[in-house]
């Protein structure tokens, strides 16, 4: 235990956190706190009282940056462990690595672009309690970037796929989906962002995000990631505090503000949990070793945890469970399936690889699901004799997308496991497709915001993708041979049976 | 069908490693109604209605000072909300019955 | 040449810092004459979604056949080309809503009715 000891105290928490953080307030003399806090202002919400807002963690300066350095000091020690000791060996196997690839191309830069969002927060929201709340949250996302950044880096030295992060992030066709997911965020004002990522991901969503991820790192024998990701979400109870108390400051200021809280609940609620897509496949199908099911992390983070917790105390306020909830907890029990299978016949054109689940594994989730998987099975079978016939599913062209989450329009109807949804609006002459329901909506609510989406597929029509042809495409997405397609017989997997093999011939290691 | 407050789970999940498992056991000393399970990596505590840390629990299986902000090591995510966090005591309840 | 769509949605009230009016990045004219149109096997999961591509409008239903759907569809090996597009029965998709039409093959695309990412469904065989 490296910290010191504390040392006698003259004043209590409570009476640090008011002298360092609410007693630095002034009201200013020469300008109007119109001038001074312009943003707060056209979104229509009506705050009467800033210093209303609660910071149960009482955090001041020094407490915040002692505790940090602890956290980041224990990581590192980790890292280095773990590289000197040839640990990428001792993974259960080089394809547990695909999830780690996307982490890194999806969500990563997230964490960025959140720093400069609460920054932007810590400038410009009028109270002093949640402006330092959301300095704190601001240096804890860029600690995330780096420390995810720098974990991941020593993978890009042995495996495919991790080199171009950022510049990928900015132009893949699946990595569109977590990016404008947080574009459509950073473009908001700030209480809808408070609400949209603050609310709905850091505190509805983000154990489902995150969790998974990491207890699936601890399991494959990935022990960097798991520390750095326990190390982020030791901030991120932080930050689901920050996202209740904004929820919670907004409905008790004025009863005007809850028709608008409603809204952006419903908005952000499908919003965020179309991203999770990516998560219920990664858990179900790209990890060797399981940890638990969507279904299961869903059931367990989601529906007993806010809908059986949360919204019980929200309804006092009038406020519902998200609009399109009942959606979600039909797909439970088939998003995963069809979210693998849409990057499986894609990952020619993807920066990481996907392959046939094992008998074993297929019986894993039949055991899981047993109602869903039985029927997805059939296409694994008919897969299988296609490979056999020296076959391999990648499809010949592009996929329809939809307007709003990106995603390919792979989302069935909930009654028939092989139709898939189709949903349309005509906005000033021109036609936009959805995946759902709750795409559409949010939608039809800003149509002027949405039609200007930034589709891959699209854009790739027009010519703006670098080639009109599919390698001219993968060359300008920065692809490279042996980061996506086909898992056996990839680079890694080559890679990964030479280093094993080497190590048993060798008797070393 | 609304389940009352005092019934309504709340929890937290801590990482598992030795620098917590004082912390864990004084936690499960000071909620008897709590469960707790594990899972990789972590472990997860829940108990009815609410659940409580106490900076003195934590200390005598400690051996040593703790300051509660300490908790913020320790902590993966949460549960309810957190009614109180001052020097003595951490308590997590929900707010509405 | 498009014909003209009646919108389903009005356009709300915007709430900004600033004038907000931008086109939309996928409008029909930065195709020239060409279009957007999605192709869509309702009923077979082995393409997991409808298929997009940028075709002509007046490209002939026969030539879309032999040159665009034949070749992205042999992907499937239950798929039989030779059994020709009559094997299929073909509509307009609108949203949950469909319209039934008969391709042949010198009718072009647009006269077929369809418009800019517009459906173009079909069942069977």
């Amino acid at each position: 235990m490296t910290i010191t000891p504390k040392a006698p105290r003259k004043l209590t928490m409570k009476q640090r956190y008011s002298a360092l953080t609410r007693d630095l307030e002034w009201d200013p003399s020469y300008v109007s706190d119109e001038e001074m806090f312009p943003l707060t202002s056209f979104e229509g919400i009506t705050i009467h009282d800033w210093s209303k807002w609660e910071d149960p963690f009482r955090l001041t300066v020094d407490a915040y940056t002692k505790y940090q350095a602890e956290k980041d000091k224990r990581l590192y020690a980790v890292l280095d462990g773990f590289a000197q000791s040839q640990g990428h060996l001792s993974l259960t196997d080089a394809s547990y690595l695909n999830a780690m690839k996307l982490f890194l191309q999806g969500v990563s830069p997230l964490e960025y672009q959140a720093h400069r969002n609460f920054a932007m927060l810590a400038r410009h929201l009028n109270g002093p309690g949640p402006r330092f709340a959301s300095l704190c949250q601001s240096l804890d996302e860029i600690r995330h970037a780096q420390t995810e950044i720098h974990t991941l880096s020593n993978y890009n030295k042995y495996y495919a796929g991790f080199h171009s992060y950022l510049h990928m992030h900015d132009r893949v066709w699946y990595l569109s989906v977590p990016k404008s997911f947080f574009d459509d965020a950073l473009s908001a004002g700030p209480f809808e962002f408070l609400i949209a990522i603050g609310f709905s991901f850091e505190y509805l969503l983000t154990n489902l995000l995150f969790v998974p991820f990491m207890s699936g790192a601890s399991f494959n024998g990935d022990l960097p990631t798991m520390t750095f990701g326990f190390s982020a979400q030791s901030d991120e109870s932080r930050h689901m505090t920050l996202g209740l108390e904004a929820i919670k400051f907004l409905l008790e200021q004025d009863e005007k503000n809850v028709p608008l809280v409603q809204h952006w609940i419903n908005k952000w609620f499908w919003r965020g949990y179309r991203v999770t897509a990516l998560v219920a496949q990664m858990l179900d199908y790209m990890l060797p070793r399981k940890v638990m099911s969507w279904k299961e992390a869903f059931e367990l983070y989601f529906e007993q945890q806010m809908l059986g917790g949360l919204f019980q105390d929200l309804a006092y306020y009038g406020i519902t469970p998200p609009l399109h909830v009942d959606k979600a907890m039909q797909e439970k029990e088939y998003l995963s399936h069809q979210a693998y299978w849409i990057l499986y016949q894609f990952s020619h054109a993807a920066a990481f690889t996907t392959s046939v689940p094992s008998d074993e594994h297929m019986d894993w989730l039949t055991e899981q699901y047993p109602d869903t998987f039985p029927i997805y099975r059939t296409l694994w079978e008919k897969e299988k004799k296609n490979i056999a016939a020296g076959g391999r599913h990648f499809i010949r062209g592009l996929p329809q997308l939809c307007q709003v989450c990106q995603i390919p329009m792979g989302f069935t109807e909930a009654d028939e496991p092989f139709i898939q949804a189709q949903r349309e609006s005509i906005f000033e002459g021109e036609r936009y497709n959805f995946c759902s329901d709750g795409c559409q909506y949010i939608f039809d609510h800003e149509p002027v915001k949405y039609r200007q989406a930034w589709l891959p597929v699209h854009q790739i029509y027009q010519g703006n993708c670098g080639a009109a042809d599919l390698p001219g495409v993968l060359d300008w997405y920065h692809m490279k041979p042996g980061d996506g397609g086909e898992y056996l017989g990839s680079l890694d997997n080559q890679n990964w049976k030479k280093w094993h093999d080497m190590a048993d011939e060798t008797g070393g290691n | 069908m609304t389940v009352s407050a005092e019934d309504r789970p709340v929890g937290v999940d801590i990482q598992e490693n030795e620098q917590n498992r004082p912390v864990i056991e004084a936690i499960e000393a000071d909620n008897p109604k709590a469960t707790v399970r594990y899972l990789p990596g972590m472990v997860r505590i829940q108990s009815p209605g609410e659940l409580v840390i106490n900076r003195e629990t934590v200390e005598e299986r400690l051996g040593r000072e703790w300051e509660t902000h300490e908790f913020q090591l320790a902590i993966i995510s949460y549960f309810g909300h957190i009614k109180e966090w001052d020097d003595d005591q951490i308590r997590i309840a929900w707010d509405r019955p | 040449m498009s014909a003209v769509l009646q919108d389903t949605i009005e356009r709300p009230e915007i709430k900004s810092i600033g004038e907000y009016n931008f086109p939309s990045k996928s409008a029909q004219a930065l195709y020239g004459d060409d279009m957007l149109l999605h192709v869509w096997w309702k009923g077979n999961p082995w393409f997991v979604a409808a298929a997009c591509y940028r075709v002509p409008q007046a490209m002939t239903f026969g030539e879309f056949w032999e040159g665009v759907f034949v070749p992205y569809h042999s992907e499937d090996p239950d798929f039989n080309a030779e059994g020709g597009w009559g094997q299929f029965s073909w509509f307009i998709g609108n949203g949950r809503a469909s319209t039934p039409i008969s391709p042949s093959a010198d009718v072009t695309l647009a006269d077929l009715g369809l418009t800019h990412k517009s459906v173009l469904g079909f069942t069977g065989p």
